[in-house]
């Protein structure tokens, strides 16, 4: 189950969700109906209550939530109480579900924003490596053709000196 | 696994000291009942090979002496004002504190001689100088005596109050260097022994129109030839063994034998060691006492040393000396090459530990040395087998490096009267 507020995962039994503090509804921790409940298959006629109450979302997230209501109202009929809580408990069901979905892609989100931050920080520092590489090898080779320069300068100065016979 | 980086005792006498680098090197030290000491170095070189050499170290407290013997022969004894290297062959270099220098056969006869003296310049004035005097080289493995004893002059300069010898060349007859200046009449062709099996150019040459290019050429050709005779003695009618050397490959082998097994057998002792590679040790020995493989010299080193040779003419002709301060001050250190006159054991600051410059051997300055420095930091350009690798970074004494360029100017001239001789004929 869900929490109803923030919609993080939560055990069963569980009053109060440890994430946001939100005290967690009777409907959605009541699935004792389910264990006494006789096979779905006996009232096919109720399976189809109410289809506009439960967002697709909420059914492609949360499968096993989505039967509760259906065994309730197998079990209670015509009793209006019980539909009504059900309705409510299916309300719920999908507020929590769109609240895990938010939260879910929520932290998808996040993980792919530091992914990309850590991609473009190993980029800038590779970068930052290349220049640094770039710059030393071309101050080591201004200072190796200063120091050929100056060879040849050497040179041409001890012929000069060796033509003249000082 | 973690290196350690303290040494670790392996029993009583034995010791696993890593080296100070990142290079993952060590040395084992035991120490003997004769209070000797044997080091096996194991040293990661940055060509992904790896040198085993060992010493043994003797003090004689009585002479002030310490001698190292080599598991290749070499010796190094290192007195209170002086330092001897023996090389395999049994020639021996030694230098001494006051800037002298000589060189011993191996039967204790001189090579060469230096002494101060003082000789008259053309204007009257006297000055005080360094006289070698040469009595033979070493050539294909046996001393070639001299007809006469060939006196050379070195200006006496002083590297931080110590003095060191600078050659001051004697000039030839003006109509010598003419040929030098110019380019040979007619191609001069070289053969045989002139490219030689010890060198390896990227771009062969078997005809130079340049005699520059040709001296340039037999100055590395050169270098390294005797510097192999030195190291690998070719003569096989009376070769020098030094006897100590088989003793100390024997208890390298002995000792490694005993800390490999002493480490298999202890679990502590293996987990101490960590990454530290023993067993790699026992096989490369061999390898390191090692066979002669060509020197490969690249185009750019070629053309660098053919311009020092230019300059070495040009001084030659005007009779003038080139001083490590001149090539400091001339702003040009950092492209010349040196070439190794003697051998010298220097320290290797990639691998730890130490290794060997053998005559013709190239380096150049790594950085350039501060003001107030002994020593620089060198870079080995190319080198033979048996010595420190090329892109190794070795710490070289600034004596020894104006000592690096008196040989280059000697050879120089040597190569310059070689030249002068065989040019004439077309081949040299």
């Amino acid at each position: 189950m869900f929490c109803t507020n923030c919609g993080k995962p939560l055990a069963a039994g569980v009053k109060f969700c440890p994430e946001c503090g939100t005290q967690q509804l009777a409907p959605v921790m009541a699935p004792s109906p389910i264990v006494n409940a006789p096979p779905v298959a006996a009232q096919p006629a109720v399976v189809a209550v109410p289809p506009p109450v439960v967002p697709p979302v909420a059914t492609a997230t949360a499968p096993a939530q989505s039967a509760i209501p259906v065994a309730v109202v197998a079990k209670s009929g015509p009793n209006k109480i019980a539909l009504w809580g059900t309705i409510g408990a299916l309300g719920l069901a999908a507020v929590g579900g769109a609240g895990y979905l938010g939260w879910s892609n929520k932290t998808a989100a996040d993980e792919a924003a530091q992914k990309t931050a850590s991609e473009d920080m190993q980029r800038k520092v590779s970068e930052e490596t290349a220049r640094r590489v770039a710059a030393e090898k071309a101050a080591d080779a201004a200072e190796i053709k200063a120091a050929q320069a100056s060879l040849d300068q050497a040179i041409a100065a001890a012929e000069a000196r060796a033509r003249s016979g000082k | 696994m973690r290196r350690p980086t303290q040494p670790v005792a392996v029993d009583a006498a034995t010791n696993v000291v890593p080296h100070n680098t990142a290079s993952g090197g060590y040395d084992i030290r035991r120490k003997n009942p004769d209070g000797s000491q044997v080091v096996i170095s194991k040293q990661p070189l940055p060509d992904g090979t790896t040198r085993v050499s060992g010493f043994k170290q003797t003090e004689d407290a009585r002479t002030g002496t310490s001698t190292r013997t080599y598991a290749d022969g070499r010796t190094v004894i290192k007195g209170r004002d002086f330092e001897r290297r023996t090389v395999p062959s049994g020639l021996g270099f030694v230098s001494h504190q006051n800037g002298l220098r000589e060189a011993t056969l191996p039967d204790g006869r001189p090579a060469f001689r230096d002494q101060f003296a003082a000789v008259r310049d053309q204007d009257g004035r006297q000055r005080q100088v360094i006289e070698r005097t040469r009595y033979a080289h070493w050539a294909q493995g046996r001393p070639a005596f001299e007809a006469q004893p060939v006196v050379r002059h070195y200006d006496v300069g002083h590297i931080h109050g110590a003095p060191v010898a600078q050659y001051r060349p004697s000039r030839f007859s003006s109509d010598t260097y003419r040929g030098f200046a110019s380019r040979f009449a007619a191609p001069v062709l070289v053969a045989g022994a002139a490219t030689a099996a010890w060198v390896a150019f990227g771009n062969p040459t078997t005809t130079y129109e340049d005699p520059v290019a040709l001296i340039g050429d037999m100055q590395i050709t050169s270098g390294f030839e005797e510097g192999y005779a030195q190291a690998l003695p070719i003569a096989t009618d009376t070769p020098y063994v030094n006897p100590d050397a088989g003793d100390v490959r024997n208890q390298m082998t002995a000792m490694q034998q005993q800390v490999s097994s002493a480490v298999k057998s202890n679990a502590t002792l293996t987990q101490q060691l960590g990454g530290v590679d023993i067993q790699a040790t026992s096989t490369q020995v061999q390898q390191a006492v090692g066979s002669a493989v060509p020197v490969q010299i690249s185009e750019d080193v070629r053309l660098q040393v053919r311009k020092q040779v230019r300059l070495a003419v040009a001084l030659h002709q005007s009779g003038q000396a080139l001083s490590l301060n001149d090539v400091l001050a001339g702003g040009y250190a950092k492209v010349y090459l040196f070439q190794t006159a003697q051998p010298v054991n220097v320290p290797d600051l990639s691998a730890g530990g130490e290794c060997f410059l053998n005559t013709g051997d190239l380096v150049a300055f790594a950085k350039l040395p501060a003001a107030d420095a002994q020593a620089a930091e060198m870079k080995v350009v190319a080198s033979a087998a048996n010595s420190c690798r090329p892109e190794e970074h070795v710490e070289v004494r600034l004596t020894d490096i104006q000592e690096m360029l008196n040989g280059f100017s000697e050879r120089v001239e040597d190569n310059m009267k070689r030249v002068s001789t065989c040019a004439a004929s077309g081949r040299c």
